[in-house]
């Protein structure tokens, strides 16, 4: 929409300033100079903590609200209020952007889920089948780690399925929810349940006294 | 993992010329360059009878390199006057490409999707609040007005760079 700089054919100072920075493109900073790079990092805990599916850089910022976590702790003798607040900020607003990519959407399949998926042979499948994540038909392409199924009766390359789920706990397919280790996803999936017994028992009530 | 991706994208490249002619409202979506097929293209056409209609909206599509398991990255770079759209960055507010996103999408049907949601706008979650403003008080004759000053400034052809 025009803004009130447009309006009147000013110059907006804010946008003067901010494209000094970044040309109004991209907001995501290069932060691959500021850190070692995976490999020539000792303590490889970072990798394998999180799944390398959840995109390239989320890594970044997470070491790097890391790095200024350190800083905090160094400076808190010194440092006053407003500048822990800053440092806390920032740090807060680093680990989301690390969490991003994954956080849109629903949470991750659970760990137990995804190490019981089950293998199917090969036979199982239809011949013109292909899957829906590599589109690439399951009989003419036998070189991965084998097929596997959902609780809702799709079929999909073991290889193609498991770095979604690291991300997301429904079926590409058909969106059918599996289980997840999220607390928040299973306090709601409690709360749900609960709803539906205090709806079913309300119903009884009626039943009995109408 | 990269290398499933381009085959994926080297279907999918296939499959949409294939299709090119049962979309009417794509004019173009092809990767910018022939042999890069994670940077993509794509011109929507105004929808007739809508305050769109005449326009051609130019899209800019940049897919990961762990696609599809995350989104493609689409934003307007023709701009447009639409709740969902931001008007400076082109940015596109559609749940399909956040939370809503499934493996099961393909480049064609999420222009399809975009394209649908140029005459069937969100308000209720703007990215540009004035368009969506004149919708929630129920001003649909400025707010085509508005759509349409905005359609023949920025994506009538003449205008064009």
């Amino acid at each position: 929409m025009a803004s009130y700089f447009d309006d009147h054919g000013l110059e907006d100072p804010y946008k003067a300033r901010k494209s000094n920075y970044n040309n109004g493109r991209s907001l995501n900073p290069d932060l691959s100079h500021f850190m070692p790079r995976e490999d020539t990092e000792d303590e490889g805990n970072f990798s394998s903590r999180f799944p390398s599916a959840s995109g390239p850089g989320s890594n970044d910022f997470r070491r790097l609200a890391e790095m200024l976590g350190a800083f905090r702790v160094r400076e808190e003798p010194l440092g006053d209020e407003a500048h822990q607040e800053f440092l806390d900020n920032l740090i807060t607003q680093l680990m989301d952007e690390a969490g991003a990519s994954g956080k849109h959407g629903p949470p991750p399949a659970s760990k137990s889920f995804i190490r019981d998926l089950p293998f199917v042979p090969l036979k199982d499948v239809k011949r013109d089948e292909a899957c829906i994540i590599c589109n690439e038909n399951f009989q003419e392409n036998e070189s991965k780690a084998g097929i596997t199924k959902l609780p809702c009766k799709h079929f999909f390359d073991r290889d193609c399925i498991v770095p979604w789920l690291e991300l997301h706990n429904n079926c590409p397919a058909c969106r059918a929810e599996v289980p997840s280790d999220d607390p928040d996803w299973i306090k709601k999936k409690r709360d749900a349940e609960l709803a539906k017994y205090a709806a079913e028992a309300e119903i009884d009530k009626d039943w009995m006294y109408s | 993992m990269s290398s499933a991706v381009h085959r994926r994208m080297l279907k999918e490249y296939l499959a949409i010329q294939k299709n090119s002619a049962t979309r009417p409202h794509l004019e173009v979506l092809e990767p910018v360059q022939e042999d890069d097929l994670l940077h993509w293209r794509a011109i929507l056409l105004g929808t007739a009878d809508s305050a769109y209609e005449g326009g051609r909206f130019k899209l800019d599509i940049v897919i990961p390199t762990n696609y599809p398991i995350q989104p493609p990255t689409i934003r307007f770079v023709t701009t447009i006057c639409h709740p969902n759209v931001h008007f400076k960055t082109g940015e596109i507010c559609l749940d399909i490409l956040k939370s809503e996103w499934t493996p099961s999408w393909t480049l064609e049907a999420i222009c399809v999707a975009i394209s649908s949601l140029l005459t069937n706008p969100e308000p209720s979650s703007p990215l540009n609040c004035d368009a969506a403003n004149l919708l929630r008080c129920g001003d649909i004759a400025g707010y085509n007005s508005l759509v349409r000053m905005y359609t023949g400034k920025f994506a009538i052809d003449e205008e064009e760079e």
